[in-house]
C-alpha cells in the first residue's frame, strides 16, 4: 500500500511518500524533520481528526450549540459522528465541556459543548 | 443623552478587543469599557466552531467559541466592563458617540482602541457577470447562518476563492449533507493555509481548481449554475475552455477588508496597502490617543497573532494615559522587493522592547532571505524555506538594533542561491 501525504505541521508543506509492504515494513520519504515523519506515519496508519459540529438548542439566545470531540476520532467516522449528533437536541443552560454524547461510536471520544449557553432571560 | 468617562474605550469584543482590554486593565488603566454591537461577547470566533485556534497562545487546539470563552473569563476576572447591543457611530476629540436602545451615549475617554475586525469582499467587489439570483453568499455569512442559526443554505455548492473560510465551509457543508462540487481559485496557488486544504478539501475529495474563475452566473429566482473557465498567465479567462457547473449555492471566499468606517470619522490615517490604520510599534495610530489592533489593522490568518499584537495595543494605551509611552520623531518602515505589505509602518526610536514586524510576501517562493535594513546597516535577517502570500510571517528587530536608528527601514525578500 502506498500513499502521498501533504505534511501540515509547518508552512513548508512537504510532500511525503509513505509505503508499506510486509517485506520492507513502513517506509517514509520526502520529509524534512522528525515531526513530519511522525505526522506521515500517523496519517498513513490511523488518520484522526477533531470532530466539530453544532447541535440544536432551545431556551438560549442562539439556536445552535457548537460541539466538538474531546479527542481526535478516526477520519472515516466523521460522517457517522455527524449522523449521531443530528439526533440530539439540547435545552439551555449547558456548560462548556459538558458531555453531550459519551464515547461516540465506541471511539473513546466524548462529544462535548464548546461554550456555555445560559438560559435566555 | 447619557454621558460618562472611561480611561480606555475598546470598540469590538472579538479576540482583538478582549486581549487589548485585559492588557490595559492589567497595566493600570482603571475603567476599561468594551463597546460591542452584537448581543454577546466574542465576535466572529462565536461562529468559527472548527478547531485550530490557540496552538501558539494556549499551546492546545481549541475551537473558536472555546478560545473566545477563555478571553471572556480573563476579561471578567480583570474587571473589564462592556456595553452590548451598542453601536459606535463617531469618534470626536477624546469622545466616542454610540447608540443603543436607550438612545445616544457619549463616552469621554483617555484613549481609544479600535478592534472592529474586518468585512468580507462581496460579489460587488468582484463584478462577476450574470444574473442576480438568490443563493449567493459570502463564506462567513453562510458560516453564521449554518453554525449559529441552524439554517440549511443549499445542496449543490460551488465555492469561489481558496481562502480559509471558504475551505472550512466546504468541509462544514459536506458534513451537513451538501455536495460541494468545486473550490475555484483565480491564483495559481492556494490563498489559505495548507492544513485547511488537507483537512477540509482532500479529506472529502473536494476538487480544487487553481488558475480558474467564474465567468457567468445563471438562474432567475435561485442560482442554477456557474460557468467556470481556466485563466491564462495574465489571469484572463480562456472562454473557449469554459464549462458549466450546475449548483444551487455559490459561496464567495475572496478576501477580507479591514472595517475602518469608524476610524475615518476620527481622521485616523489609513494605509492603502493593508487598508488598516498606519501604526507604530505601540499600535498607536496617527491620532495619538487612538490605537488599533487585530483584523481592523491588517488581516491575520491566526487568532493567536491577533491576541499577542492586541496585548501590545492594550499595554500601550494604558501607558499613554499614564504619560509613559515614548514619543519622538517616527521612522518609516517600508516594503521593499517581494514584500506586499508590512505592519507596523512606523517606529518610535528608543523604546525598551524588541519589535515584531508582520508582513506578507507578494508571490509564493522557496529559499528566500528576509532582510530589514536601514541605509547600510542590516538590522535583521531571516531565512525561510517556503513562503506564500497566504501566510503572514514575522521578523523581529532587537532592542540593540533599534537604539540608534535614524534612517528609513526597508524590508525585502530575496532568493538565496545554493541553499537547500
Amino acid at each position: 500500500m502506498r500513499k502521498s501525504i501533504t505534511c501540515i505541521i509547518c508552512p513548508n508543506g512537504c510532500q511525503m511518500k509513505v509505503e508499506y509492504s510486509e517485506a520492507t515494513g513502513l517506509q517514509i520519504a520526502g520529509f524534512r524533520c522528525e515531526r513530519g515523519a511522525e505526522y506521515g506515519k500517523n496519517e498513513f496508519c490511523r488518520p484522526k481528526r477533531i470532530f466539530t459540529s453544532s447541535v440544536k438548542i432551545s431556551g438560549a439566545n442562539r439556536g445552535m450549540m457548537p460541539v466538538r470531540s474531546n479527542r481526535p476520532v478516526p477520519k472515516e467516522k466523521l460522517m457517522d459522528c455527524m449522523k449521531e449528533v443530528k439526533k440530539i437536541s439540547l435545552n439551555a443552560p449547558i456548560l462548556e465541556r459538558q458531555v453531550i454524547i459519551p464515547d461516540i461510536l465506541n471511539t473513546g471520544a466524548d462529544i462535548i459543548a464548546s461554550m456555555t449557553l445560559e438560559r435566555k432571560k | 443623552m447619557k454621558e460618562f468617562l472611561c480611561d480606555i474605550v475598546v470598540v469590538g469584543s472579538g479576540p482583538a478587543g478582549l486581549a487589548a482590554a485585559v492588557a490595559a486593565r492589567k497595566n493600570g488603566a482603571e475603567k476599561v469599557l468594551i463597546v460591542e454591537r452584537d448581543i454577546s461577547i466574542g465576535g466572529i470566533l462565536q461562529q468559527c466552531i472548527h478547531p485550530g485556534f490557540g496552538l501558539e497562545y494556549f499551546d492546545e487546539e481549541l475551537t473558536g467559541p472555546e478560545y473566545a470563552q477563555r478571553f471572556f473569563y480573563k476579561a471578567q476576572s480583570a474587571g473589564v466592563e462592556w456595553l452590548l447591543d451598542t453601536t459606535a457611530l463617531e469618534i470626536r476629540e477624546k469622545q466616542l458617540v454610540c447608540v443603543n436602545r436607550d438612545g445616544m451615549i457619549k463616552i469621554n475617554f483617555g484613549a481609544l482602541i479600535l478592534a472592529m475586525g474586518c468585512r468580507e469582499r462581496t460579489r460587488a467587489n468582484l463584478a462577476i457577470p450574470g444574473s442576480r439570483p438568490a443563493g449567493i453568499y459570502t463564506a462567513g455569512t453562510a458560516q453564521k447562518l449554518i453554525n449559529i442559526y441552524g439554517h440549511r443554505i443549499g445542496k449543490d455548492v460551488v465555492i469561489l476563492g481558496s481562502g480559509d473560510i471558504g475551505m472550512i465551509m466546504a468541509r462544514r457543508l459536506t458534513l451537513e449533507g451538501a455536495n460541494v462540487k468545486a473550490v475555484v481559485e483565480l491564483m495559481p496557488y492556494l490563498t489559505g493555509l495548507k492544513r485547511n486544504k488537507v483537512q477540509c478539501l482532500d479529506d472529502f475529495e473536494i476538487p480544487l481548481l487553481l488558475s480558474h474563475t467564474i465567468v457567468d452566473i445563471t438562474g432567475t429566482d435561485r442560482i442554477e449554475s456557474v460557468t467556470v473557465a481556466p485563466v491564462d498567465d495574465e489571469k484572463r479567462p480562456i472562454l473557449e475552455r469554459s464549462y458549466i457547473i450546475p449548483c444551487d449555492t455559490l459561496l464567495l471566499s475572496v478576501g477580507l477588508i479591514p472595517e475602518n468606517e469608524l476610524s475615518k470619522t476620527g481622521n485616523v490615517a489609513l494605509s492603502n496597502m493593508t487598508n488598516g490604520a498606519i501604526v507604530n510599534q505601540f499600535m498607536q495610530t496617527s491620532v495619538p490617543y487612538v490605537f488599533a489592533c487585530g483584523n481592523v489593522l491588517h488581516v491575520n490568518d491566526l487568532v493567536d497573532n491577533v491576541s499577542i499584537e492586541s496585548e501590545t495595543a492594550g499595554v500601550s494605551a494604558a501607558r499613554y494615559i499614564q504619560g509613559t509611552l515614548p514619543v519622538g520623531t517616527m521612522i518609516d518602515i517600508i516594503p521593499g522587493s517581494g514584500i506586499r505589505h508590512i505592519c507596523p509602518q512606523k517606529i518610535v526610536p528608543g523604546g525598551n522592547d524588541r519589535i515584531t514586524l508582520y508582513f506578507r510576501v507578494a508571490e509564493p517562493a522557496s529559499n528566500i532571505c528576509i532582510t530589514a535594513s536601514a541605509g547600510q546597516r542590516i538590522l535583521a535577517t531571516r531565512y525561510i524555506s517556503y513562503i506564500s502570500p497566504g501566510t503572514m510571517e514575522k521578523l523581529i528587530l532587537s532592542v540593540e538594533q533599534l537604539a540608534s536608528l535614524e534612517e528609513t527601514v526597508i524590508v525585502s525578500a530575496e532568493l538565496v542561491e545554493g541553499r537547500k
